[in-house]
């Protein structure tokens, strides 16, 4: 075995979009991701105005399948009012996106799949899905016209409410959505890698505008 | 023409749409025109002296504004490259740029107009009738045909496909047309408290209130309309959709509505629709002349943009509302010859014939009119007596420059039909009216028959509310009778060659009746032969003529005769908006990048993008032989099956045996359906006593996964099935070097004592955690890495520059191909097909009939005990000719056999493949023929792989 190997890096599906127009790259939790592409505060504004669209595959993501959900996420997550089916909850630092009676999305930020994996005991099956899936986040309250311009599913504010998820075709193809903002909408969505580009572009021309993870953080901390 | 006339306008009036104040301009055939914000396209042409807005479809007559509200075909115009606009109901705007259709050079003098004396040369049905003898005709005159013939022409070279796009849309109430009834029902479901959207086909909401100077309870016309809008905007939960057609009402109350360059998907759980009714026109000779309106199309003209039609009008009607009319023609300064009314008594009852009456305007009751005098324009009309509905030779002549015709109003109920509602005729207003709706479909206003406002304001409102609280309500109360003398009275259809029924196609009466006369009597098929209702206006102009004609020729009842089915869409859509923007789903492997850099040949393979080679496919199989190549293999399916039950539930699913299969070791696997037949294969890895990783080809995972999940629904296993397809990028590294060059990686021991052939371990490779099979698709000494997909570049990379030493290429799909194809190895789908089994696929090593049972068993067994018909073999042509896939095997020059696959061995030379020929010819070295473009090429069988036949270097 040869020495002198570059580290890994890990590399988002939409990472050739992002270095063609120019984003400043980043390394985080072992991703090189956007950090931004013109100015964070700008933005960030325009997210506040209309909406912005952040890659976040890093996230850690991991599908729960256990028959008692409800004393799985007690047990595990400490969670004493576990969400109902299509709805979400908070949990130290994770969202748990509950699509089914037996069936939790766990998204953690980057790097975080093993430690979600770790917590899980007793008769679970827990399939670690951060390599396959893409992620991204919709912020703005032009969130839900962005996506209403790709999905049939009711993604308006009202008919997709805060804390609220749902699996859905999305541009033509099957996506999870999360969503977790109320004063400044933000859904999160969910597809297979492959179809990185095509997503992105599709977000793109629906009208939101590629935004940083400095952006995002800016947005985010602003509560 | 330039500039607007300022003459051509009446004096200000609150109904106005226009705002005289705002200014746009616009190109029309390259001349600047200038028109007030509020006015439509073809409002503003006509304030310029524009008369002839298009040329008919066949004999390129020429045709003015009619309706004045998108429904007819008279308007049709390009408008900033878009064909077939409809002038009438499109905003003008700055910049626009509009020019005529159909007509060369021009609108005005349109040398095609030559076409409308050859009218006998083109009878109804004329496509069934002519040029289809001799064969080549057609091909000769259809470009002549299609060049003189239709409507806009579509700019194939235009790149504004991007400006289409979709979107999709939630309510709990829809309620279809702006109209008072509309409106009212939207208010109504809005104070209900649910989110409501409300879809107009006009620039404005208001419907005929618009332009509809009456007094009544609560103001004029007008006054209610802008009330009822300036109520619906201030309603937070009301969304309006101007200039926004809904063309199809769908299964799960989905409407489709186009707007714009957009589409809309309105799905709703109740659906309010009050689409109103179309004024129908009247047939006479020559009723297509420019100068020719419906009343109401007159009313829009004159209320809403003030444009004063004419100096001298014959008005001819069949029911009130011509009366109606003839007043605001009065009052816009327009001098009435005469009104002829196809009723026989003057409505004594009716406050505008009074006040007719009083001003000395001549009033003839039982009179139709027969023609209009003219060749561009109306110059005068002939009104004749009718004695019991059929016109008399007493006629009447009359100067006039405009004839204002009113045909009565035909319910606009095709959304009710599509959604499954049904219709009963009602004699005492001589049309078919929704008669039972399904849940969730509501119906108000004058689409259900109601006129009188107070009626259709209470249905709407309603209606509105039903929809809003779930109720079934009382759709279509049955409205108070009107008066009898205010019920219309039939048209009738005067004789003459250029009385047109169908405006859209230039169908005359004449032609409808040979049609009926030709044995085409029941009226579908008759539109059909006769082409009426099937032009742009989907006979919103035309249907209610044809139902009359043909119930008229026919002698049956109206009721008998029936509809034509209304299908969506009820107004053409533009393609470009039905499609969208161009957003294909396109499947990207992680490495994607790299391929393009290194100026690879992507091809699609199912809906993935693949390389097809770099540069030589030969070269590159060459390098895989002698050197060491990489393949991108990341788009082979992958399935994680893991639990207790697994080792079983595999047994069952494939043909052979995965239980007794140890950890870390590889079988090939196939999987048949139940019939027996190849479904797919892949590799399947043991990775635990509980967990095996399992490989499709990479078109059929999504098949597999749910071919798995099926049979597990059915059954208590313990069993996950996972696709991680998208999870791992996967690499092939195979050559005689691909060791070494792994070993520059890995720790992981590759000797070949310590690392067999179907054998997997896991270990790092630059850092990176991968899964290794040792497999052999293409012949030699190799592995397939599988390892999460974010690493992709990295270990493609990596790969690239360890294997630099000892030649490495990376190779393609086409050299894959081939390189298997040296070594026998088959493609499902490729070599096989729906009814190809393992044991006629040179597969029958891998049916375990030693097993209990497993799926395609017994299909199997039959297969097994009645022989093979035909088989898989190999073969090799005498000379370098390569067939196409699919070529006949021949047998003294007659087909009995089929090539499969077929390429040039870089290793021999020689041309070979795989085909199914009949069992008896599966002997090596026997004799066929292979037929390549018409000539039959001498071949031979060869059983054995061409390259390596003992898999010698493969297990290397």
């Amino acid at each position: 075995m040869t020495a002198a190997l570059k580290p890994p890096i890990g590399l988002s599906p939409m990472h050739d979009m992002h270095v063609r127009v120019g984003a400043v790259m980043v390394k985080q939790d072992g991703w090189l991701m956007p950090s931004r592409y013109t100015s964070s505060t700008e933005e960030a504004d325009r997210a506040r105005r209309s909406a912005g669209v952040c890659d976040v595959s890093s996230a850690g993501k991991v599908i729960v399948y256990a028959g008692d959900m409800d004393a799985v996420l007690k047990t595990a997550f400490g969670l004493d009012a576990a969400p109902g089916v299509l709805s979400a909850a908070w949990a130290d630092g994770a969202l748990l996106a509950r699509m089914a009676r037996d069936e939790v999305w766990a998204l953690a930020p980057a790097g975080g799949a093993g430690h979600l994996h770790s917590r899980l005991a007793g008769d679970t099956h827990a399939v670690d899905v951060t390599s396959g899936l893409a992620g991204v986040a919709i912020v703005g309250p032009d969130a839900f016209s962005v996506l209403a311009a790709l999905t049939e599913l009711d993604v308006s504010s009202i008919g997709f409410a805060d804390m609220t998820c749902a699996q859905a075709s999305v541009a033509e193809i099957g996506a999870a959505l999360v969503r977790r903002g109320a004063d400044l909408p933000r859904i999160d969505l969910y597809f297979g890698r492959e179809y990185g580009e095509h997503m992105w572009t599709a977000l793109l021309d629906a009208g939101a505008a590629p935004m940083g993870s400095e952006a995002l953080l800016l947005l985010s901390t602003e509560g | 023409m330039a500039v607007a006339n300022p003459e051509a306008r009446l004096a200000s009036h609150p109904a106005q749409a226009i705002d005289r104040s705002r200014l746009v301009a616009f190109q029309f055939e390259g001349q600047p025109v200038r028109a007030f914000e509020g006015d439509s396209i073809a409002s503003a042409l006509y304030a310029a002296g524009v008369r002839i807005f298009s040329r008919s479809f066949k004999y390129h007559r020429p045709r003015g504004l009619t309706c004045v509200a998108g429904r007819c075909p008279n308007c049709l115009m390009t408008v900033d490259g878009v064909p077939n606009v409809r002038a009438c109901v499109e905003p003008a705007r700055d910049g626009a740029v509009v020019s005529g259709q159909n007509a060369w050079p021009s609108l005005e003098r349109d040398a095609l107009s030559v076409m409308d004396r050859f009218g006998w040369a083109m009878p109804v049905g004329f496509y069934y009738k002519s040029l289809y003898r001799p064969r080549l005709l057609w091909k000769a005159v259809s470009p002549i045909i299609r060049r003189v013939a239709g409507l806009g022409t579509v700019n194939v070279d235009s790149t504004s496909g991007a400006a289409y796009g979709h979107r999709n849309q939630h309510a709990e109430v829809a309620v279809v047309g702006g109209g008072p009834a509309g409106m009212s029902a939207a208010l109504a479901a809005s104070e209900a408290g649910v989110r409501v959207v409300l879809v107009d086909d006009q620039p404005a909401l208001g419907g005929s209130l618009r332009y509809d100077l009456r007094a009544y309870p609560d103001g004029l016309g007008y006054e209610t309309a802008h009330g009822l809008a300036g109520a619906i905007q201030s309603r937070s939960n009301i969304e309006v959709l101007t200039g926004a057609t809904a063309f199809g009402l769908y299964e799960g109350n989905l409407l489709g509505v186009h707007q714009g360059s957009r589409l809309i998907k309105l799905r709703a759980e109740s659906v309010v629709a009050a689409t109103g009714a179309y004024e129908q026109p009247l047939v006479y000779d020559r009723n297509d002349l420019p100068g020719t309106y419906l009343s109401s199309g007159l009313r829009r003209l004159m209320h809403l943009y003030r444009l004063r039609p004419g100096t001298a009008a014959l008005v001819a009607t069949t029911n009130d509302e011509g009366y109606r009319a003839t007043l605001d023609l009065l009052n816009a300064g327009v001098r009435v010859v005469a009104l002829a009314d196809s009723r026989p008594r003057f409505p004594h009852d009716l406050d505008a014939a009074m006040e007719l009456q009083s001003r000395g305007i001549l009033v003839l009751p039982s009179h139709g009119v027969v023609r209009a005098e003219g060749a561009r324009n109306v110059e005068g009309a002939v009104v004749s007596r009718l004695d019991g509905g059929r016109l008399t030779t007493e006629e009447r002549e009359f100067d006039c420059d405009l004839v204002c015709v009113s045909g009565g109003f035909a319910p606009a109920g095709a959304l009710l039909a599509q959604d499954g509602a049904q219709f009963a005729f009602d004699p005492s207003i001589g049309e078919s009216v929704p008669a039972k709706l399904p849940e969730g479909l509501f119906a108000a206003g004058s689409v259900t028959g109601a006129s009188g406002l107070d009626d259709v304001l209470r249905q709407g409102r309603e209606a509105g509310r039903s929809a809003a609280t779930g109720g079934r309500g009382p759709a279509t109360s049955p409205s108070p009778k009107a008066p009898e003398s205010a019920a219309p009275a039939p048209a009738s259809v005067a004789p003459g060659s250029r009385g047109f029924v169908c405006l859209c196609e230039d169908v005359t009466s004449k032609d409808v009746v040979t049609a009926i006369g030709e044995g085409f009597t029941d009226i579908q098929t008759l539109k059909r032969y006769s082409t009426v209702t099937m032009g742009p206006c989907q006979g919103k102009m035309c249907h209610r003529a044809l139902a009359s004609l043909c119930a008229g020729e026919t002698g049956q009842p109206p009721d008998v005769v029936g509809a034509t089915t209304q299908r969506p869409p009820l107004q053409p859509v533009p393609l470009g908006a039905l499609a969208g923007a161009a957003h294909l789903p396109i499947k990207r492997t992680p490495m994607d990048r790299r391929h393009r850099e290194m100026g690879a040949r992507m091809i699609d393979v199912g809906p993935w993008q693949r390389p097809h080679s770099y540069g030589d496919p030969r070269d590159e199989c060459l390098a895989v032989r002698n050197r060491v190549g990489i393949i991108d293999v990341s788009t082979l399916g992958k399935l994680d099956v893991a639990g207790p039950d697994a080792p079983a539930f595999l047994d069952r699913m494939y043909t052979h045996n995965f239980s007794t299969l140890r950890p870390g070791r590889i079988r090939y696997g196939m999987l048949c359906t139940d019939s027996g037949s190849i479904l797919d294969d892949g590799t399947v890895t043991r990775l635990a006593e509980d967990r095996y990783f399992v490989t499709t080809s990479t078109t059929n995972v999504d098949t597999v996964e749910d071919w798995f999940k099926w049979w597990l629904a059915a059954s208590d296993s313990r069993v996950r099935v996972t696709n991680v397809t998208s999870a791992y990028a996967a690499i092939n590294v195979a050559g005689p070097s691909a060791r070494q060059t792994l070993a520059k990686l890995t720790d992981v021991d590759l000797a070949p004592r310590a690392f067999r052939y179907m054998r997997s371990a896991e270990g790092d490779v630059a850092g990176v955690r991968c899964l290794f099979l040792r497999v052999g698709f293409v012949g030699e000494t190799g592995w397939e890495l599988h390892f999460p997909a974010q690493y992709g570049e990295h270990i493609w990379d990596a790969l690239l520059e360890a294997g630099e030493e000892f030649g490495i290429a990376p190779f393609g799909v086409e050299a894959q191909r081939v390189l298997r194809l040296e070594k026998k190895h088959i493609i499902p789908s490729q070599d096989t097909d729906l009814v190809s089994t393992p044991l006629d696929s040179d597969a029958e090593w891998v049916v375990r009939f030693d097993k209990e049972d497993f799926i395609g068993r017994a299909g199997l067994v039959a297969a097994r005990d009645r022989g093979a018909r035909e088989l898989l073999v190999g073969f090799v042509m005498r000379d370098p000719v390569v067939p196409s896939d699919g070529n006949a095997v021949t047998v003294d020059g007659f087909p009995v056999g089929r090539v499969t696959s077929a390429r040039i061995s870089p290793t021999t030379g020689q041309a070979f493949g795989l085909a199914r020929v009949p069992a008896s010819l599966a002997q090596d070295g026997q004799e066929v023929h292979v037929h390549i473009d018409g000539r039959d090429l001498p071949a031979h069988v060869r059983l054995e792989p061409l390259y390596d036949p003992e898999g010698e270097r493969l297990r290397a």
